[in-house]
This record gives C-alpha cells, structure tokens and sequence, in this order.
C-alpha cells in the first residue's frame, strides 16, 4: 500500500492542489486540468481502443452480410465472424485492455481528489501526511471546495437541483459514449445484454453522482466529454449513436 | 454468448473495483476529536459514537451518557433513520450547564445540557433546523455564547435567553476555528489566511486584521496586544493587533517539517507550540527566538497544557510528557515519559488537581502527573463504558 501511495496517489494528489494553486485556488478547475492530462497521458492507450472501435465499425458491412447468410446457424456464425476478425488483424476485446491498463490512474484520480477534499475535520488532518513540502502546495491547503454552485465535497444529493443537473450530465454523457462504441450484435441475446448495460451503467453513474462527492461526479463528467470528443474526432462520426438496429440501418460510415 | 459473458465479467470487476477504491478514498468518516473538560470533579467528554459523556473522577462512575442523534440521514433515504452526530468541540461546563456542539451531513447544532443529568436543556437552531457544522470550541464571554461553524460564519447566542444574538457575514468557505474575544472585539482566524476583527456586540466585521497567502490552522491565540497563530504553510506567526504588522514569523528561515495545528500556549514569555513535524517548540514571545525544542516524533496534534509549573504535551502515537517549566527541554525524552497510553492522540485534554484527563481514541485516560503513570482509564464505548 505504501508503495501505492508513494509512486501513484501522493503525486497524483499534490499535482491536483498545486494545479488548484496556479487556477486561483478553483479545485473545480484543477479536477478538469488534470482529467485533460491524464487523458493526453494516457493518449496512445486510447488511440488504440479508438482505433480498435473503428476498425469494427468499418467491418459491419461484412459482418451483416454474414449475420444475413447464417442467421438460422449461430454457431457458424460466431466461427465466421472469428475468423473475419482475425483476418482483418481485430480483436473484439482488444479495447478492454488498454481500459484496463488505465484503470489504476483512475482510481488514484478518485483517491486523490476524495483525499484533496478533505471532507471531514479527520481528513483534513490526514491529509497532510501526503503532502509534498512545495510552497505551492502549502499555500493552497486547505482547498475551497466550491465550483459554480456547486459544494464539491457534498454528494449530488447534498446539492440539490445542480446535484441533479449534474447526475443527468454524468448519465446522459456515458451514455452517449457507450452508444457510439456499441457494436451491434446479430445475437438477440447479446444485443439485449448490450441494450441492458448501455441503459444501466449511465443510470448506475447517475445514481453514484447523487451518492458520492461532486468532486467526483464532475471528474466522471468531464471524462465522459472528453471521450466523447475524442472518438468523434478519431473515429470520424458518431459511431454506432446512430444506429438503432444492425438489421434495419446501415453501418455508419464517418462523419 | 461468450463474448458477452466476458464482457460482462469483465464490466462487474471494473465496477467493483470502483466501488471499493472509492470507499478507502473518501477516507475517515466523521468520528469527532471532542476533548475533555474538568469542573467540580466530574470529567465531560464527546465520544466517538456521538455522545457526551459525564464521568465522577474520584469514584470513576459513569454520571451520565448523552448521546446526540440527529434526524435521517439525506442521499437517497437508504440510511438510518436517526444518525449519531460527530462532537468535536470540548465540552464547556459552567453555571449548571454543559454547552457542546454537533456536526453531522446536515449541519449542526449547540446543545447546552444539565450539568448533574445531562438533559437537553436547550439546542439551537430550534424546530429542526441547522446552522453550519460544528467543529471550533465555543467561547463563553459574560452572556454570549461564540462559535463558529461550517457555513463560514460566528453565531452569537444569548445564554439568557436561549436565543441568537447575532450571526456575522459570511467570513470563509468554512470556519473550523475558535474566535477569541479580547474586551469588545471578536478574533477569527480563516483558512483562507485572514484574521477578522468583529465587534463582539454587532458581529459586524470591523477590519481584516491580517492576510497572509497561506491559511490558518489554529485558532488565534491572544497575548497582550498580540496575536499567535499557526498556518498550514509551517510557520507560527506573532502578529500586532494595532499595526496589523508581523511581529515575527517562526522558524525565520523555511518552514517547520509539518503544520502548526495545535493551537500554541503562551505563558510567562514563552510560546509552546508543538507541531505535525514531531518537534514541540520554544519560543521568545517578543523576539520569535527558538528558545528550545523538543522531538517526540511523532505529530503533536493537541495543544500542550500547564499544571503547577509542569508542560504537559501529548504526542499523536500517544506519549504523554511533562517538563519542568525551568528546565530544558533538549535530549530530555526518556525522562520526560510520562506514561505511554498506547492510542491515538487527536483531542484537547486539561489538567487540573494532579491529573491529566486525557481521551485518546475513545477511551479517557487519567494520569498522575507527579506519580508519572496511567492513574486508571475507561472505555467511553457505550457497551463497555458500565464495566
């Protein structure tokens, strides 16, 4: 745990107050300078899940003309759209990893913006085991935990209708991202697993929003945004946000 | 199928995973560092489970249990439907009542309750409603009770009448800190670093006594005509009330290894000022020379107390010491050791008649000074206290 602490949280958390410093002590501003920087960090990991997005976008053509040629077969379906996968260099899953990969910054990003918070008169004290003797960082403590209206260290809840507003923004933006990574699938039962989690993860964030901390909820918001914009731009479109049916609408072909 | 299936698999550890980060990295829950307070022979305190507690010194019985709830918890209604409520404040016990403050999710409340029963005599604010959470000590002066609270704001009540006197504007994004009265005028320090002079009759604010870029994390400390205070930026500052100016800065040079969060004790030309770094230090009141320093190492979070020419500190791992006030304090350590109390150190304790009245974690120690060791203690866990 110490070595968690030393090499990922404790850098993690005094770059986010020295940012709060240089932003004119706004930890709102802070949260999303360093959600930017931990995605142009993480950018090449991305790039690649983007462009594993995009190489399935671009195989739909050929995966519904197989879904229509065995749509009485499922099995063979599955062994031929393993092999087209495979021939075109794709792995289905393959954007799972780099997520994976990034996981352990994202919960340091939670951690330390939970701990930057200080919440309760017990935090606060704590906090100063992992500060770093920086003026900068010294100076800023403890940090102003307001941000256009919003109370950053009360949960969503706690806040009221910005709370709320908040909680739609969180949902409504991971929901969008979700849709437009989506493949469609010629499964009935994995595209109604699919429909399920793109429906219940937005409602799970949305929920967590009004549950914890809107430090948190605004990191998740401006995470969800960049996404969004991200694979706009890399995959060229809207993705899959437009396609309500693999069996009735086109594959998207980009912007 | 198992496609999806690992999806999914994989999706539920990702969840959980964020679940469980997040609850180590909300960090401690409110549990309240209420010290202790002596009067007439009883010891009251707030524990950990939200309770004020009255304890006799001499028979060491349990006199009364308090304990503070508060209504259904907010978020999504899923919670309890009373809450304990977190006491940081000690207890001030004078003419029959003891007056403690509250801080839950919601906001919080001063209670003054009998002194002999520990019933709620009255709270404020009235019918339900909350001011700001309470963590800074009130200040009793003549019919005015001061605190500050988590809405950034001094609350003035009338002890005669149970009712506000005055709330002042809003002077920080949260006021953690005691005020000070010194005659007609209200000391506050902010963590926004600025000390406000407020009039004690009014709450109007009178002047911004001093700014300084980092904040403040003690309550001011008056002496004559100065102010002492500790900051987060490591350095205890001596400011002149009249001329707003900074008498001296200590150390002079960087800053000390950890926060002053203690509250400093000045006596007889001498600030004791312990500090996160470990180290108590001495200081010429009028110069912010290093008169001595003293390394426990570990962080002295509660402010030291004197009793019969006796400095007693408390360091966080739990070590008790006592110096004579004549002596020095350099390479003293072994000799100094009190008593070891093998717990948490995080509250303000008193001394009085021979004793130090300690609580540390949620167990009140009570230890013989001139005897140097633990006289007796007592869980203040509400299952174990009546053992």
């Amino acid at each position: 745990m110490e070595v968690w602490y030393l090499i990922i949280l404790n850098p993690i958390l005094n770059v986010l107050i020295a940012l709060t410093h240089f932003l004119g002590g706004q930890f709102g501003l802070a949260i999303i300078a360093l959600t930017i920087i931990v995605r142009l960090a993480s950018w090449p990991l991305n790039k690649r899940q983007l462009k594993s997005t995009k190489a399935m976008q671009d195989l739909q053509p050929k995966i519904q003309e197989l879904q229509k040629k065995y749509s009485k077969n499922q099995q063979k379906l599955q062994q031929e759209m393993m092999k087209l996968y495979k021939e075109a260099g794709v792995n289905p899953l393959g954007c799972l990893w780099p997520m994976l990969i990034q996981f352990p910054i994202w919960i340091a990003l939670y951690q330390s913006i939970m701990r930057a918070l200080a919440t309760t008169p017990e935090n606060l004290l704590a906090l100063h085991r992992h500060l770093y003797s920086w003026e900068v960082v010294r100076n800023a403590v403890p940090l102003g935990s307001e941000f256009l209206g919003l109370e950053l260290g009360l949960t969503g809840s706690q806040n009221g209708p910005l709370g709320i507003l908040l909680a739609i923004i969180v949902g409504g933006t991971m929901w969008v991202q979700q849709k437009m990574t989506q493949a469609p699938s010629a499964d009935p039962r994995q595209q109604s697993t699919a429909r399920m989690m793109t429906v219940m993860m937005p409602l799970m964030f949305g929920m967590l929003t009004l549950m914890f901390p809107s430090g948190l909820a605004l990191f998740w918001a401006v995470s969800n945004i960049i996404g969004i914009v991200t694979q706009y731009f890399v995959t060229g479109g809207w993705g899959y946000l437009k396609v309500s049916s693999p069996f009735q609408s086109p594959a998207p072909k980009g912007k | 199928m198992k496609q999806a299936r690992v999806f999914l698999l994989v999706l539920t550890i990702l969840i959980t995973s964020v679940l469980v980060s997040c609850a180590p990295g909300r960090g401690q829950a409110a549990g309240g560092w209420s010290g202790t307070a002596f009067h007439d022979g009883i010891i009251y305190s707030g524990t950990q489970d939200g309770r004020i507690v009255a304890v006799n010194a001499t028979t060491r019985d349990l006199v009364w249990s308090r304990p503070m709830i508060t209504e259904a918890a907010g978020g999504l209604g899923c919670g309890p439907a009373v809450v304990a409520a977190a006491i940081y404040t000690t207890p001030v016990a004078t003419d029959g009542l003891v007056y403690v403050g509250t801080y839950t999710a919601q906001g919080g409340r001063m209670y003054a309750l009998g002194m002999t029963d520990g019933e709620i005599i009255w709270e404020y604010p009235r019918g339900g409603a909350y001011m700001g959470a309470i963590v800074g000590d009130p200040v009793i002066s003549d019919d005015t009770l001061y605190v500050g609270s988590s809405d950034g704001k001094v609350h003035a009540l009338a002890l005669s009448t149970f009712t506000r006197r005055w709330e002042s504007e809003r002077l920080a994004d949260k006021l953690w800190t005691s005020p000070v009265v010194v005659g007609d005028t209200l000391y506050v320090t902010t963590f926004d670093g600025v000390i406000y002079a407020l009039s004690a009759e009014t709450g109007a604010t009178l002047d911004r006594v001093f700014e300084l870029e980092a904040g403040f994390a003690t309550s001011p400390v008056v002496h004559g005509r100065i102010i002492y205070a500790g900051s987060f930026d490591g350095h205890l500052y001596a400011i002149d009330i009249d001329s707003a100016e900074t008498v001296w800065r200590f150390p002079q040079g960087g800053a000390a290894g950890g926060w002053f969060w203690a509250d400093p004790l000045v006596h007889e030309g001498v600030v004791y000022a312990g500090s996160l770094d470990g180290r108590l230090y001495l200081i010429d009141a009028e110069t912010g020379d290093r008169v001595g320093d003293f390394d426990a190492g570990s962080p002295f979070v509660s402010s030291p107390v004197i009793m019969d020419d006796v400095l007693i500190v408390a360091d966080q791992s739990g070590d008790v010491y006592g110096f004579e006030l004549s002596s020095a304090l350099q390479d003293r350590a072994v000799e100094t050791v009190i008593a070891r109390l093998g717990a948490e150190v995080e509250s303000p304790f008193c001394a009085s008649e021979g004793f130090a009245y300690i609580r540390a974690d949620n167990t009140l120690y009570v230890v013989d000074i001139q005897a140097r060791r633990i006289d007796w203690q007592s869980s203040l866990n509400a299952r174990e206290e009546q053992g």
